[in-house]
C-alpha cells in the first residue's frame, strides 16, 4: 500500500489543449502520453507539478485515473476533477509477489563458485513493466555477491488479480529475501560466520554494477560495504550473538544481519533501454537571489531541498535565497524523467549541478567586465553578515561587489538575465548501499514477534539533508517491517476480491507504536565519496528498504531456530511452526 | 468493489432531538420505516458507507443532557452519549474497573474514541467489541426506554448475534449500569490484535471475588470466538471455590480454551485463537487475583 490516493483535475482549454493537475512522479511523461492518447499537440497539453503524498513508485506509469479526467473534461467542455478513494487505490496497483528458486554453491573456505536464481512474478491484469522487472530482478540478484557463474530464468504471469507496478524498491526487497536467507543458511552450513561470509563475496569497489537490469551497467567507484558490515557488527553488539539452541525463556531474542542496495538513477556509460536525464533553468534575480525552475519531482524524500542546496554551494548563495517550488508545469521546464530507481539526488541533483555551473560561468565573465580582469582571477564566495555571495579579484578581498550588484548590473544596462537551460545525463549508476542489523524478540507462547533494537548503516556517499536521510531510512525500516511482518494481497479464491476489500480496516500496517523506541533506532552512515554524484551524493530512498526482510527474517532464526520462506511472518505462522518443531 | 468510502451515497433525513422524550418520540413515529440512533457514528457511517445498510431517518442523540452524564454515587452509570475517551480517563473506572479502563483503551486511536460511545459499542454487536467481555464480566446492564416504558437487559443477555440485539424499533439505551464492586475483586482484560489500534483477533476478560486463598465468584468472558462475547462457564466452575493456585489456573485455561469454537477469518485462525486463548487466560486471570490481592501458590 501506498500513501497518498491519486487524484487528478483537467480544464480544457479554449485553443483545444488542456491543462492537468495530477499525482504524478513525473509531469513530462505525463504530457506526452495525453498527447499521444487524445491525438493533442504537445505543446497544447500542459501538466502542473504538485507536490505529492508518498506514492512509493505507483505514479510513475500515469495513474488510470488521469486520462479518463482528461476525457471527461473533453467530452463536457468542463472542468473536471476526479479524486480515489482508498479503496479504489488499493485495487489499483499492487506490489509485485514473486516467487524465488535459488542456488548458490561456494567453496568449503566460504569462497561463491555459482548461482541459479529463478523467479516467478504476478504481474496481475495489466502489462505495466513485467519486461523490466525481471531485468531489474536480474540486477539485483547478480549485483549483490560475487557468484562468478550465474544464470538466471525469469516469468512473468498475467493474472486477473489486481495490476502489479514499481513500488518500494521494484522487487529487491522480494529478491533480498531469497539471496539474504540464503546466505544465512549457507553460512551456518559453512561454519561461519554471516557477516564474514558477506564481507568474502560482496559486490565492491572496481566491480561491476547493473543499476537497471543487464542493460544499464557501470563501476563502482565508491563502497561503504566493508566499513558498513564491520562498524554495524561493533554497535549491533554482534560478537555477544548464540545460537538458538542455547537460548532459554519464553521470549527469545534473536539478531540477524542482511545487506542491500538499490541503484542511483539508471544512468550508464552507454544509454541503456532506460530514458534517463534531468534538467533545468536556472537564473540569477536582480536582487542576487535564483530561481531553479525544474520539473524535477519530490516525493517528499527531500529532492527539492538537497537540489536548492546544490545550488547554493555552487552559487555560494544562502539557501534561503534558492527557489524551487512554486508555479511549475510542462510548458515551463525541459523534459525530466519520473523521480524513480533512487535517482532524485544523483541524477536530479547532478543536472541541476552541472545547470548551475553553467550560471556560475556566466556570472564571472559579466563580472569579469566589470572587474576589467579574467574570469579565473575572481573569487566567489559566501558573505554570511551581507547574507550575500559575494565576487572580488582574488587577494583583493575588499573590493567585492555582491551577486545582486552584479545582477542588477546586468539587468539596466541591458546585458540581459544571468541565466542558462540545459538538460544532463549521468553516465553512471552508482549503487547506494545499506545493511541492517535487527534484534527481535519472539514470544514463543504467542508467536508474537517485536522489535526491540535496530542498528542501520547506510552509505549514499556524501549525506546532504542528514536529517531527511535518516528520516528515509527509519521510514523505510517500518515499510520494511509492513512487508516482513503484516501486508499481503489476500484474494478471496471463491469471488475473486481481496480480502481486505480495499478497505485499511483489514490492510494493516506497522503505526509508530509497533516500533522500536526511536532511541533504539541507530542509523550511521558509511565514509564514502562518490566521485560521479553531486558533491559526492549518490542516493537512499529503495535501497533503504531492500534487506529489512531479510534482517528480520534471519534474526527471527536466530531466535527460535526456525527458518522462514515467506513473507510476511505472522505470530500465526509462528505458533504453527513452533509446534510443528517441538512434535519433531 | 462496491463500496466507496468518500461519500455517502444514500438519501436520509437527519434528525438532532434536543430531548430523550424528543427522541423517543421520532424513535415511536419512525418505528415502522428505518430509523438509525447515531450516537458517535465510528461503526454507523462506516457501515452506511460500506454495506449495504440503508437507513430513511438518522438521528443523532450526542446533544441530549440526560444521555450526557456518568454517575459514579453507586458502582458506575454511564450515559449512552458519552464519549469512550471520557470513560478510560475516569478515576473510578481506572482504580474499580480496570478491565473496562483497559478494553476502551485497546479501541482503535483516540481520534475514533473521542467520538465512539460504549452504548455505541454495546448496539453494533461486534464479536470482537472490547468493552463487552469486561461489561459481561462486571455483571453490566443497559436500560432500554421507549414510549412504552423502561426495562433493563443484562448486557450478556442484550446481545444475540453478530450485529444482532434485543433492542425494539422505539427503544433507546439511555444508560449502561455497571454494579459495585467487591473490594476484594480484580478484574483484567487482555486483546491480541495485528497492530496496536486494530480490531481484536480475540479478547477477555476476567472478574473475580476473593476470599483468603479462595475465589469465590468469577466471571470469565472471551471475545472474538464466537457469534457473541461469551462466557467459559466450565472454566469459571473449575476456579469457583477453588484454592488459587498456578496448577489451578494453567487448568483453568485449558478448559476455557477447549470451550470456544473460534473460526478462520481474515484477522487471524481458528488454531490460533484456540492456542492463544490459553495463553491469554494464565496471564489474565493470574493479573486479576493478583489485583484482587490474592497471593499465588505452586
Amino acid at each position: 500500500m501506498q500513501l497518498e490516493t491519486k487524484s487528478a483535475v483537467c480544464v480544457p482549454e479554449a485553443d483545444g489543449g488542456i491543462t492537468v493537475w495530477t499525482t504524478s512522479q513525473g509531469i513530462h511523461n505525463v504530457r506526452i502520453l495525453l498527447g499521444n492518447v487524445f491525438n493533442i499537440p504537445l505543446n497544447k497539453v500542459n501538466v502542473k507539478r504538485i507536490t505529492l503524498g508518498g506514492s512509493f513508485g505507483s505514479s510513475i506509469q500515469m495513474n488510470s485515473i488521469t486520462p479518463i479526467c482528461v476525457a471527461l473534461a473533453l467530452k463536457t467542455k468542463r472542468p473536471v476533477k476526479l479524486v480515489t478513494t482508498r479503496e479504489e487505490d488499493i485495487y489499483d496497483h499492487s506490489k509485485y509477489p514473486l516467487k524465488t528458486n535459488l542456488k548458490i554453491g561456494a567453496k568449503k573456505n566460504g569462497t561463491l563458485t555459482a548461482a541459479h536464481c529463478q523467479v516467478q512474478v504476478e504481474i496481475g491484469g495489466h502489462n505495466i513493466q513485467a519486461y523490466p522487472y525481471l531485468g531489474c530482478i536480474a540486477g539485483w540478484f547478480a549485483s549483490l555477491y560475487k557468484y562468478k557463474n550465474l544464470k538466471y530464468e525469469g516469468t512473468a504471469i498475467y493474472t486477473n488479480k489486481v495490476p502489479c507496478c514499481a513500488m518500494q524498491g521494484y522487487g529487491n526487497p522480494q529478491i533480498n529475501f531469497a539471496v539474504e536467507s540464503l546466505m544465512d543458511i549457507l553460512a551456518e552450513k559453512l561454519d561461519m560466520d554471516p557477516v564474514e561470509l558477506r564481507l568474502k563475496n560482496f559486490v565492491g569497489k572496481g566491480d561491476e554494477f547493473w543499476g537497471q537490469g543487464p542493460t544499464v551497467r557501470s563501476i563502482i567507484r565508491s563502497c561503504g560495504v566493508e566499513e558498513m558490515l564491520i562498524e554495524g557488527a561493533k554497535l549491533a553488539g554482534w560478537k555477544r550473538r548464540i545460537p538458538p539452541f542455547k537460548k532459554t525463556g519464553d521470549i527469545k531474542r534473536g539478531i540477524g544481519v542482511a545487506r542491500g542496495f538499490h541503484t542511483s538513477g539508471t544512468g550508464g556509460p552507454n544509454p541503456g533501454e532506460v530514458i534517463d536525464y534531468s534538467g533545468a533553468t536556472i537564473k540569477i534575480n536582480e536582487d542576487g537571489s535564483v530561481d531553479v525552475v525544474t520539473a524535477l519531482m519530490d516525493h517528499g524524500g527531500g529532492t527539492w531541498d538537497a537540489a536548492a542546496k546544490v545550488v547554493a554551494e555552487v552559487l555560494k548563495v544562502p539557501f534561503e535565497k534558492v527557489g524551487i517550488y512554486n508555479g511549475i508545469d510542462t510548458r515551463t521546464t525541459v523534459f525530466d524523467v519520473n523521480t524513480h530507481a533512487t535517482r532524485g539526488i544523483y541524477c536530479g541533483c547532478g543536472a541541476i549541478k552541472y545547470v548551475a555551473e553553467k550560471v556560475k560561468e556566466i556570472l564571472l565573465s559579466y563580472t569579469a567586465t566589470l572587474f576589467k580582469d579574467l574570469p579565473e582571477n575572481l573569487e566567489l564566495t559566501c558573505n554570511k553578515k551581507l547574507g550575500q555571495a559575494i565576487i572580488y579579484p582574488r587577494e583583493i578581498p575588499q573590493n567585492y561587489m555582491t551577486v545582486g550588484e552584479i545582477a542588477e548590473h546586468a539587468h539596466i544596462t541591458s546585458w540581459g538575465t544571468i541565466s542558462y537551460t540545459a538538460t544532463l545525463r549521468q553516465k553512471n549508476c552508482p549503487p547506494c548501499f545499506i545493511t541492517h542489523f535487527v534484534e527481535v524478540e519472539v514470544n514463543t507462547k504467542t508467536g508474537e514477534i517485536s522489535i526491540p533494537r535496530a542498528v542501520i548503516m547506510g552509505d549514499s556517499g556524501t549525506v546532504i539533508n542528514p536529517d531527511l536521510w535518516e528520516g528515509q531510512i527509519i521510514g523505510a525500516f517500518s515499510r520494511g517491517l509492513g512487508f516482513s511482518l503484516l501486508e499481503e494481497t489476500k484474494y478471496d479464491l471463491n469471488n475473486g476480491k481481496l480480502e481486505c476489500n480495499g478497505m485499511i480496516t483489514d490492510y494493516k500496517i506497522p503505526t509508530a507504536l509497533d516500533m522500536p523506541k526511536v532511541d533504539n533506532i541507530i542509523v550511521r552512515s558509511a565514509h564514502t565519496y562518490e566521485p560521479t554524484g553531486p558533491f559526492g551524493a549518490k542516493g537512499i530512498g529503495e535501497a533503504a528498504l531492500s534487506s529489512v526482510g531479510s534482517a528480520v527474517a534471519n534474526a527471527i532464526y536466530n531466535a527460535i531456530g526456525i527458518r522462514f520462506y515467506e513473507l510476511p511472518i505472522t505470530p500465526e505462522k509462528v505458533l504453527k511452526a513452533l509446534k510443528e518443531k517441538s512434535k519433531k | 468493489m462496491q463500496t466507496n468510502t468518500k461519500i455517502l451515497a444514500q438519501e436520509f433525513e437527519y434528525l438532532a432531538p434536543k430531548s430523550l422524550n424528543e427522541a423517543l418520540s421520532l424513535l415511536e413515529k419512525y418505528k415502522d420505516k428505518s430509523a438509525r440512533i447515531l450516537a458517535g457514528g465510528t461503526d454507523l457511517l462506516v457501515k452506511m458507507k460500506t454495506i449495504d445498510l440503508k437507513t430513511d431517518y438518522l438521528i443523532n442523540i450526542k446533544n441530549i443532557p440526560e444521555l450526557n452524564f456518568i454517575d459514579t454515587s453507586d458502582g458506575l452509570k454511564i450515559g449512552a452519549a458519552v464519549p469512550l475517551f471520557h470513560i478510560e480517563r475516569m478515576g473510578k473506572v481506572k482504580k474499580r474497573y480496570p478491565a473496562l479502563c483497559e478494553g476502551i483503551k485497546s479501541i482503535a486511536a483516540i481520534a475514533v474514541r473521542n467520538m465512539g460511545t460504549i452504548a455505541g459499542n454495546i448496539c453494533n454487536a461486534s464479536p470482537a467489541a472490547d468493552t463487552v467481555p469486561s461489561l459481561i464480566a462486571y455483571g453490566a446492564e443497559v436500560k432500554l426506554v421507549s414510549k412504552r416504558g423502561k426495562r433493563t437487559v443484562l448486557v450478556e443477555d442484550f446481545i444475540t448475534g453478530v450485529g444482532k440485539t434485543v433492542i425494539k424499533a422505539d427503544e433507546i439505551i439511555t444508560q449502561v449500569n455497571i454494579p459495585e464492586i467487591n473490594k476484594n475483586s480484580g478484574s483484567a482484560f487482555s486483546k491480541k490484535s495485528r497492530v496496536k489500534a486494530d480490531i481484536a483477533k480475540i479478547n477477555l476478560a476476567v472478574c473475580l471475588e476473593r476470599e483468603d486463598n479462595i475465589c469465590k465468584d468469577c466471571k470469565i468472558v472471551l471475545g472474538s470466538v464466537f457469534i457473541k462475547a461469551v462466557r467459559a462457564k466450565k472454566a469459571e466452575d473449575l476456579l469457583k471455590g477453588q484454592t488459587v493456585s498456578t496448577s489451578l489456573i494453567d487448568k483453568i485455561a485449558k478448559k476455557a480454551s477447549e470451550e470456544i469454537k473460534p473460526i478462520d477469518d481474515i484477522r487471524s485462525s481458528a488454531e490460533y485463537r484456540t492456542d492463544i486463548a490459553r495463553v491469554m487466560m494464565e496471564d489474565t486471570v493470574r493479573i486479576a487475583w493478583g489485583r484482587a490481592g490474592g497471593e499465588l501458590k505452586k
